[in-house]
C-alpha cells in the first residue's frame, strides 16, 4: 500500500511533499484533511520556506516516543537564533502542533530571562515608550525581585 | 553578554521589523518567571498592558504552580488606580505555618488588620489585603 503524501506551500511558493500520516501531527492540517480530503496542495502563507523546511524535519523525525521529548529540545536548541526561534514558534502555533510551539516558545523564554530591557525589546520587536524615569520606578517598586 | 547579542542579531533583525502577534507573545512571556516579568513591564506600555491581562495571569499562575515557581504573578491595584501584575513570594517561604495563622488574619485587632482570606480552592488562597493599597493575591499554599 503506498502512503498518501500531501504537498504543502511556504509563503514564498516552494512546494514541500511529507507523508499525510506524518503531517497531520499538525491539528490544522488534520482538520484540512478531515473537512475536504486536501487532495491539493496546501497553502501555509504565514511560514516561509525556510521555517517550513524545519517544520517538515521536525513532523519526520523517527523518534521512540519516551526519547519524543528529549528529541524536540534539541531540536530546538540547536536552532538557538532567536529570530528562527520565533518564526519557527509562530509556525507550530499556527499549524496546531504542540510540542514543537511549547519547546520553542521554552526556549526564547529561557534567553530572554537573562537580557537586559533594551534586548528583550530588540529581541521581540517592541518600540520603546518608556522614560528612563519610569524604568526606575518600576525598578525601585520591585527591587526585591532583581 | 549584552553586546554579544546585539552583534550578532541586529542585521538579522533589521529585516524583519514587524511586530510579533500577541498571541505568540502570549505564549512566550507565560514562561517567562513572574521575577523576569516585573522587570518586563518597563519594556513598553502595550507590554506591561499585556501583562496585566486576566487572562494572561490565570495562564500564568496556573504555570507558575505547575512548575512550582516559587514567585507568582498576582493582581494589584496601584496608587494610579491602573490594575497590573504583579510578582508576590508565595507566604508560605515567609510563614511556614501560614495555614496555621489565618484566623488570626482576620481578626481586626491583630496586627494583620488589612487582610483578609477570600477563599481557598485546590491549594490556592485567594487573600486580600488592605496596607498601603488593595491588593488581591491569590496564592500557592502547600
Amino acid at each position: 500500500m503506498s502512503k498518501k503524501t500531501l504537498t504543502l506551500m511556504s509563503k514564498d511558493k516552494q512546494l514541500f511533499n511529507i507523508e499525510e500520516h506524518l503531517a497531520v501531527q499538525s491539528v490544522t492540517i488534520r482538520n484540512m484533511v478531515k473537512e475536504d480530503g486536501a487532495s491539493s496542495v496546501i497553502p501555509l502563507p504565514r511560514v516561509d520556506s525556510e521555517t517550513l523546511a524545519l517544520v517538515i524535519e521536525y513532523l519526520n523525525r523517527q523518534q521512540a516516543p519516551e526519547e519524543d521529548e528529549d528529541y524536540v529540545k534539541k531540536f530546538v536548541d540547536e536552532r538557538g537564533e532567536i529570530p528562527t526561534l520565533l518564526e519557527l514558534a509562530q509556525a507550530a502555533l499556527d499549524l496546531d502542533i504542540k510540542k514543537l510551539m511549547d519547546a520553542a516558545c521554552m526556549k526564547v523564554a529561557d534567553l530572554i530571562k537573562d537580557f537586559t530591557l533594551e534586548e528583550v525589546r530588540e529581541a521581540l520587536r517592541i518600540e520603546n515608550d518608556r522614560t528612563p524615569e519610569e524604568e526606575k520606578a518600576i525598578r525601585d517598586e520591585f527591587q526585591w525581585a532583581f | 553578554m549584552g553586546s554579544r547579542f546585539q552583534r550578532k542579531h541586529r542585521l538579522a533583525m533589521a529585516t524583519t521589523i514587524e511586530k510579533l502577534p500577541e498571541h505568540l507573545l502570549s505564549n512566550i512571556l507565560v514562561r517567562v518567571p513572574a521575577r523576569t516579568l516585573a522587570q518586563m513591564r518597563s519594556v513598553s506600555r502595550p507590554l506591561n498592558a499585556l501583562l496585566s491581562q486576566l487572562s494572561f495571569i490565570k495562564s500564568h499562575l496556573h504555570r507558575s504552580i505547575e512548575t512550582n515557581d516559587e514567585i507568582l504573578l498576582v493582581f494589584k491595584e496601584t496608587y494610579s488606580s491602573e490594575v497590573t501584575a504583579h510578582p508576590s513570594i508565595s507566604p508560605h517561604l515567609e510563614l511556614p505555618n501560614f495555614i496555621d495563622q489565618l484566623p488570626r488574619l482576620n481578626d481586626p485587632l491583630d496586627e494583620y488588620v488589612g487582610h483578609r482570606v477570600i477563599g481557598a480552592v485546590n491549594g490556592l488562597i485567594c487573600f486580600y489585603y488592605l496596607e498601603d493599597d488593595y491588593t488581591i493575591q491569590i496564592i500557592r499554599c502547600r
